[in-house]
């Protein structure tokens, strides 16, 4: 295996238990109109993001090692799936995050305003998807799902 | 570039060159096996220092490792 694509796998399963985690604790007993006044959810929800913020500059540390003697362990073809899935990953983020916010406007319009918890959910989603998807599409681009690059 | 029309002799070519692996291959014009593999599956598109640099190292015109058909 490449060490772009351990890091890569080290990075979704990493980002993966961060969005479940926060999912899991944000919609928890009443939801995000709640999560604002709930200081213990958000430390758990804070302490999910943490293990990404920090998990993950730690498994690049993990997978640093020296490539064996003549070996290469990144080349062009590594470059260009990285280039390309942070590329597609951070048109994806904003794009999901337009559809967030109009989903809100939608849901919000009668009443005029957003529970704050809710901007706690946009902030942290934005951070993890801007980490999950480019992950997720490299990994996707290394193993052949999407289409064949080009140097 | 549509898929197909770039096809490569690139594991013919290993094989008459004294069997050589893919990881040698990929030793010798410095990228890793991955890349190898996926080039013979025609998933990639080299960039053409690298495709210069396996038609040196298999020792054969450019032409002969790839074809364009248009």
């Amino acid at each position: 295996m490449t060490q772009a694509r351990l890091r890569n796998l080290l990075a979704l399963a990493i980002w993966v238990i961060v969005a479940v985690g926060f999912a899991m604790t944000v919609f928890a007993s009443g939801g995000p109109a709640t999560y604002a006044d709930d200081s213990q959810r958000r430390v758990i929800g804070a302490v999910f993001l943490a293990i990404g913020i920090f998990g993950t500059p730690l498994a690049r540390l993990l997978t640093r090692g020296k490539a064996q003697a003549g070996h290469v362990h990144r080349d062009e073809r590594d470059e260009w799936i990285d280039a390309k899935a942070t590329s597609i990953g951070m048109i994806a983020v904003v794009m999901l995050v337009f559809l967030g916010g109009i989903a809100l406007w939608e849901a919000y319009q009668d009443p005029g305003c957003v529970p704050v918890g809710w901007m706690w959910v946009v902030a942290y989603a934005t951070l993890i998807l801007a980490h999950l998807a480019p992950a997720a599409i490299a990994l996707a681009f290394d193993l052949g799902v999407l289409r064949r690059a080009e140097g | 570039m549509p898929k197909g029309e770039l096809r490569n002799q690139i594991r013919r070519l290993r094989f008459e060159h004294g069997e050589m692996t893919q990881q040698q291959l990929a030793d010798r014009v410095r990228c890793t096996r991955q890349t190898i593999i996926a080039l013979e599956q025609g998933k990639y598109l080299p960039s053409l220092a690298l495709a210069f640099r396996l038609a040196r190292i298999l020792g054969v015109p450019i032409e002969e490792v790839f074809q364009y058909r248009g």
